[in-house]
């Protein structure tokens, strides 16, 4: 006759059912995420540190491509490139706050300008490029605007210098009603007793945006500010593409465009993965420091 | 209790769901039974004409004769990615498994250079007197050697780069009978007569540097010919040689001298078709593929005569252009009898001057084509300078293509002063050095 088992063991049993099941329950989520984004991430490291076309993995290579890389002169333009294209981020953080606060005030017709603004978010990377290439074309609108003024025809595309301005422009159009949004929302969870005790005080418009609003949506703006280098490192493939194709000659080549530009243009995977390695970080060490400087600035009560 | 219920409905459903998925993945990889015939996978990139519906395909005709002609052998047509990157990926991912076509369509030149490693040489299916019937040989030959092994057959004498130009325009510009310039340097003295006149002489789209391919190859291919490409890619001549400074020092002539649309820089290759199109200049630099757009446009208006190459070139006169369409066996083909059949069938002067009548955008490559099957005047043209004058096969369709897509960025800067013809040709030969 077999012992009964006692209250322990049954406990130590269930829990043990438990654990197993709760393995199993995840397995499948644990098992998509090992699928579609580590097995990934770990194969473009390691085609890294291969001359691989795709197709055949040859030897490994250790550093080569990241030492072909980075004596590379249209690495470096490219990296400029990048740095330059980061200055469409101030603009949209300060483009986004400017609306988000002018809404949060309730100027007239908000409601109609919050969807006009958020329009651009909503169309398409692609249009957005050909309607600022045709806005810019040497015989476009802004050069005809521009005329009168006795500023001579610009071909804003053809140099790099134009090109990008062009293309930072299209950026910020494209990206500040996102920003708006998300400003707005975090502006609504202001409490509005802090506003009306500051105007008892006599705080003035701009000292309540000033001292009251930026200060509350610190984190806010980090986030934003965050996933715009992102953007800006990462996403910007579709404006080149349509606007400039990294032209003329690497004037206006991003990271990502780059990237595309070796891995299928070029069939060598080995120096796109090893790109797609250097960019992984540098956005990684962007968003740190991103991170570090506005989580500190939100502590201010 | 709840649990283990749980626990057990969670396994059924997870056990139904792997046995679907399992299904599901059994039923991709089911094989086309056949009808007793042998059946020859042709895989085919380049013979698909979107604008038109299969039956009138140059493709589809030739298959339905080769099939009345070898009725044991039935012929797969599988459509393919025109896309060159796709293509060239699939096609040696295909050869890696052994699992590819038994015939393919290649782009002639470097990328068929590329699947060597996968494809039949057919030396031994060639006797000399048919290898003479045709043309474009040198670029399907193993690493553009004279001696190297055919890897496969060239398709169509190929695209030719041209000047085109629309004749209404060169009249109100005074110019009633038209003497093609024989040199570079005439053609630049014409355009700016033309210029004179307040007409844009050529427009152009070079924000993607292709239009400083087609004159570059005719530049510097006039001064060191094909071989000297070949050799540039065997890494027995520099790219940073004298004769690409000298050919890109005179094709940004254009742009210094105010011969081109102002907006040249920014503009793409398909605005500037656009704009001569729409009669926005006198000439187009363009080649062979433009031929039926253009006329279907313009009708009677246009005529062309070849890009000039520079006054005293070695090979002056030499037409800038060549093969892109070649026909390859795989080396692991268990038909390689069939399927050169199938290749020696479509290369017949007949089947080829059906192609080039129904694609209208090159001429033959057989020594014993029938010239009145093109209907295309411009193609027509181009089919008698190539009776008469040398060919170039140009920089870009032997060269890799990482260096090609350097190569056109360059074109686009140099082209509007950005980048000097010794930076960019420095540039190139350092880019293909670090390829080596």
């Amino acid at each position: 006759m077999k012992a009964a088992p006692n209250k322990e063991t049954l406990k130590l049993k269930l829990l043990r059912g438990d654990q197993s099941f709760a393995y199993f329950a995840i397995a499948p989520a644990a098992s998509l995420i090992l699928s579609v984004m580590v097995y990934p991430i770990a194969y473009v490291i390691y085609l890294s540190f291969t001359p691989s076309d795709g197709i055949v993995i040859h030897e490994f290579v250790g550093l080569d491509n990241y030492v072909g890389l980075l004596e590379d002169s249209a690495f470096w333009r490219v990296m400029l490139n990048n740095l330059i294209f980061l200055l469409s981020v101030p603009l949209i953080l300060t483009a986004s706050l400017l609306c988000a606060v002018l809404m949060y005030e309730g100027i007239w017709g908000q409601k109609v300008f919050r969807i006009l603004f958020f329009i651009p978010s909503v169309i398409s990377t692609v249009v957005i490029g050909i309607l600022f290439r045709t806005l810019f074309a040497y015989d476009g609108p802004v050069n005809r605007l521009l005329a009168p003024l006795g500023v001579p025809k610009i071909d804003w595309i053809a140099s790099g210098g134009t090109a990008m301005t062009v293309i930072i422009i299209a950026l910020v159009w494209g990206s500040f009603g996102y920003g708006m949004l998300i400003l707005l929302a975090g502006m609504a969870n202001i409490d509005p007793n802090v506003y009306d005790a500051a105007r008892l005080d006599g705080a003035n418009w701009f000292q309540r945006v000033r001292y009251i609003t930026l200060p509350l949506i610190l984190k806010v703006m980090g986030f934003l500010s965050v996933i715009n280098v992102i953007y800006t490192f990462a996403s910007l493939f579709g404006f080149i593409f349509v606007m400039t194709s990294g032209g003329p000659g690497y004037a206006t080549t991003t990271l990502d465009y780059f990237i595309y530009l070796k891995m299928f243009s070029g069939s060598d995977l080995g120096s796109g993965a090893a790109l797609a390695v250097i960019l992984f970080f540098i956005i990684m060490v962007l968003t740190a420091v991103q991170l570090r400087i506005f989580g500190t600035g939100a502590d201010v009560d | 209790m709840n649990s283990s219920l749980t626990r057990r409905d969670f396994l059924r459903v997870s056990g139904t769901a792997l046995v679907g998925a399992g299904a599901l993945l059994t039923v991709g990889c089911g094989e086309e039974g056949g009808n007793g015939s042998l059946n020859l996978v042709f895989w085919d990139n380049l013979f698909e004409l979107t604008d038109r519906p299969k039956s009138q395909w140059f493709i589809t005709k030739a298959i339905e004769k080769f099939e009345d002609k070898y009725p044991d052998i039935e012929v797969d047509r599988v459509s393919q990615s025109p896309d060159i990157t796709t293509y060239y990926n699939q096609f040696r991912a295909a050869g890696m498994s052994k699992q590819g076509p038994d015939v393919a369509t290649l782009f002639a030149g470097g990328p068929a250079q590329s699947f060597s490693d996968f494809l039949e040489p057919l030396d031994q299916y060639f006797n000399s007197e048919e290898l003479s019937q045709l043309s474009g040989w040198e670029t399907v030959r193993k690493n553009f050697s004279p001696n190297g092994e055919i890897i496969a057959a060239p398709y169509g004498a190929g695209s030719y780069f041209e000047v085109m130009y629309n004749k209404e325009l060169f009249g109100k510009a005074g110019i009633d009978n038209v003497t093609p310039p024989k040199t570079w340097e005439d053609f630049l003295q014409f355009a700016q007569e033309i210029k004179a006149t307040g007409a844009t002489p050529v427009v152009i789209g070079e924000q993607e540097g292709y239009a400083g391919a087609w004159i570059m190859a005719t530049l510097v291919g006039g001064q060191i010919g094909t071989d000297g490409f070949f050799k540039m890619r065997r890494r027995e001549l520099p790219i940073n040689d004298q004769s690409m400074i000298t050919g890109y020092e005179n094709y940004r002539k254009l742009y210094e001298l105010g011969l081109t649309n102002e907006d040249a820089g920014s503009k793409t290759n398909e605005q500037g078709q656009q704009m001569f199109i729409q009669g926005e200049g006198t000439m187009l630099i363009q080649g062979g593929w433009f031929n039926q757009p253009v006329v279907d446009a313009m009708g009677d208006n246009v005529g062309n005569f070849p890009i000039p190459t520079l006054a005293g070139a070695p090979h002056a006169g030499g037409i800038a252009g060549g093969p892109n369409v070649a026909l390859g066996v795989t080396n692991y083909s268990e038909y390689k009898e069939e399927a050169v059949k199938f290749i020696k069938f479509l290369l017949q002067p007949e089947i080829i001057d059906m192609y080039v009548n129904i694609h209208g955008t090159e001429p033959s490559n057989n020594k014993n084509a029938d010239l009145n099957a093109i209907d295309n005047p411009l193609l027509k043209s181009q089919a008698e300078w190539l009776k008469a004058g040398n060919t170039i096969y140009p920089f870009d369709n032997i060269m890799p293509q990482d260096i090609n897509d350097l190569f056109y960025r360059m074109n686009a800067t140099v082209f509007t002063g950005k980048t000097s013809p010794e930076a960019a040709v420095d540039r190139l030969q350092q880019e293909y050095s670090a390829s080596a």
